[in-house]
């Protein structure tokens, strides 16, 4: 058994694992230790996968794991967000009875994610989807003594009922139609022949179940209310983690389906209908945290414009991998402002904050230029792949109409933007007390501007970026 | 025809069995308060018999996977633990030893307790 193929994730396990029994025994009033835990055990679990870098791509565990440039990219990006993540909790969280805990299901949640974009294997995909489902269903419902946070939490749930069960159903039919699990047979076997209504229908099971983890077309519902109840560090641990993973786990799958499935015009259509309804639903938001939510799904739908030109256009897979990772940076920073500022949300609130504090508002104004894709920034570079690819691909109508969704989400987030520079405030401003969130802040600032001048020493490693398949 | 006469059959024996019941009870008085209340030991209720109870079926069923569903892989893993031996031992071990974290944590939360 290669058991040194999936260190990284027995260094998550065994961290997760500690936690929990940490937290049972240690007093509430010390549990910020649990955060110390589980950044050692992410930090270990990426210099692992660091380690694992450079290796020629593989299939390991009888082919149901794979290793390969975009598993270990993506699983680079997870760790580094969950760091993130986790090292923006410890002050929002210390007053809660169970504030350990709320690391190890972060670390769980991390494992499921990091599952889905490695897995080879449609019950290994099932898993990951389940394990991370499982795991952050209580994570958006952590307060739950407050309605709104219930109400996240439960729709959550039940939309990640409904679409699991789908993408179950859909992995059955697949298994049925050419009788294994392996991506490798599944390939092989739908080239040759097979029916292709059944086919269809997977597939569309399939992708419906993996379109919740995105938070895409039809089963984005959850993202606004979980972005606004949730604990803000869960919100941001929620609309960037499993996006990546899903997104990886969509793009692998997708790459197995024979050309006349017409899997390019579905991943269109939904991408299409994503960006278009996440900008719109933004527009006249006046709630920040709600309107973070809307734009998160916006920009799943732009991230699927990757997956539509996966196998016509090689740049592909660098080009999603690199877009996530700059989404997820100026995500992460933008909650880390808000988490700072106490999860402050109302619109009105943000008025003249750029001269009471005028660090918070530079980050936060900074990663609401990068998710537009203003040119400096990491997010400007990300874009740039994305609508290089699509051309390359021959899909130009689906670059224009989402050139013309950036602009339209220019004015949603600079309506964030004006009152923080022009308005006049009124009381004083609240940030909590402690250096974490502060610091956590400073840092996802930091890697915005950072990874936009560095990005393009980041595309040396877009040669290694592909399927091992 | 089967079907006709198994249901006959089903009614003579329901039929039957009601009839050994309701022929003793003819002349009976009901039964009074004092026998038909819920039976503590010699105390005396001081709630109603339907009244509501939370059962927490929702640490009961964290409970079942914590204690009863190791038994499910290990009815497999017993006709392979012959085969391959040590190598098996290990992975259950390990296996069981993440699933006990589970009872501990159980354990401290009072799942436990009577309340």
């Amino acid at each position: 058994m290669p058991i040194g193929d999936v260190l990284p994730e027995i260094s998550l396990t065994l961290g997760a694992v500690a936690i929990v029994l940490f937290a049972s025994f240690v007093r509430q009033r010390q549990h910020h230790w649990a955060a110390v835990l589980a950044l050692l055990a992410i930090g270990l679990g990426a210099g692992l996968t660091v380690a694992q870098w450079g290796g020629a791509p593989r299939l390991t565990f009888s082919g149901v794991w794979a290793l390969d440039g975009v598993a270990l990219a993506s699983k680079l990006v997870v760790l580094v967000a969950g760091a993130l993540v986790v090292a923006m909790s410890p002050e929002w969280m210390r007053t809660d009875r169970r504030h350990g805990e709320y690391y190890a299901l972060v670390l769980f949640a991390l494992l499921g994610v990091i599952m889905m974009a490695s897995a080879s294997d449609t019950m290994e995909l099932v898993l990951g989807v389940l394990l991370s489902s499982v795991a952050s269903y209580p994570l958006a419902a952590y307060h739950r003594g407050w309605a709104p946070a219930l109400e996240a939490g439960m729709k959550y749930f039940l939309i990640g009922a409904l679409t699991n069960t789908l993408l179950t159903i859909g992995v059955v039919v697949l298994f049925g139609l050419t009788g294994s699990t392996g991506y490798p047979d599944i390939a092989q076997t739908l080239a040759t022949d097979s029916d292709r209504l059944a086919l269809t229908i997977a597939t569309a099971c399939v992708v419906l179940g993996l379109t919740f983890k995105l938070a895409a077309f039809p089963a984005h519902a959850w993202m606004p209310d979980v972005a606004q109840g949730s604990p803000v560090p869960a919100a941001a641990f929620l609309t960037v983690i499993p996006k990546v993973g899903a997104a990886v786990a969509l793009a692998r799958f997708v790459s197995l389906l024979p050309p006349d499935v017409a899997s390019r015009a579905i991943v269109a259509l939904i991408s299409v209908a994503t960006m278009t309804l996440g900008n719109v639903a933004a527009l006249r938001q006046t709630d920040v945290r709600r309107l973070l939510g809307w734009s998160s799904v916006s920009q799943s739908g732009y991230a699927l414009m990757a997956i539509v030109v996966l196998g016509v256009s090689d740049q592909a897979l660098p080009a999603l991998v690199f877009f996530l990772a700059s989404y997820a940076t100026a995500n992460l920073a933008a909650f880390a402002v808000v988490t700072h500022l106490r999860g402050r949300t109302a619109l009105d609130d943000y008025r003249g904050l750029a001269r009471h504090a005028p660090i918070a508002a530079t980050i936060l104004i900074v990663s609401l230029l990068s998710l537009v894709g203003i040119p400096p920034l990491v997010g400007f570079f990300g874009k740039l792949m994305l609508f290089r690819v699509t051309l390359d691909g021959g899909y130009a109508w689906l670059a224009l109409v989402a050139a013309i969704n950036t602009v339209v989400s220019l004015f949603y987030y600079l309506r964030i933007v004006a009152p923080m520079m022009f308005g006049n405030h009124r009381s004083a401003v609240h940030v909590l007390s402690g250096q974490w969130a502060r610091a956590t802040m400073a840092v996802a600032g930091v890697l915005l501007i950072v990874g936009g001048l560095g990005a393009e020493a980041l595309s040396l490693f877009t040669e290694s970026i592909r399927f091992a398949l | 025809m089967e079907l006709f006469a198994l249901l006959i059959i089903l009614i003579v024996v329901l039929g039957a069995g009601l009839l050994v019941q309701w022929l003793p009870m003819r002349h009976q008085p009901r039964p009074r308060w004092s026998q038909r209340v819920p039976f503590l030991g010699g105390g005396t209720p001081d709630s109603h018999a339907w009244s509501r109870y939370h059962v927490r079926y929702y640490s009961m069923t964290l409970l079942l996977i914590a204690f009863e569903m190791e038994m499910m892989f290990m009815y497999p893993w017993a006709v392979v633990f012959v085969e391959t031996g040590k190598k098996a031992m290990m992975e259950m071990g390990m296996f069981l030893a993440i699933l006990s974290v589970g009872i501990v944590y159980a354990w401290r939360e009072g799942v436990f307790k009577w309340q």
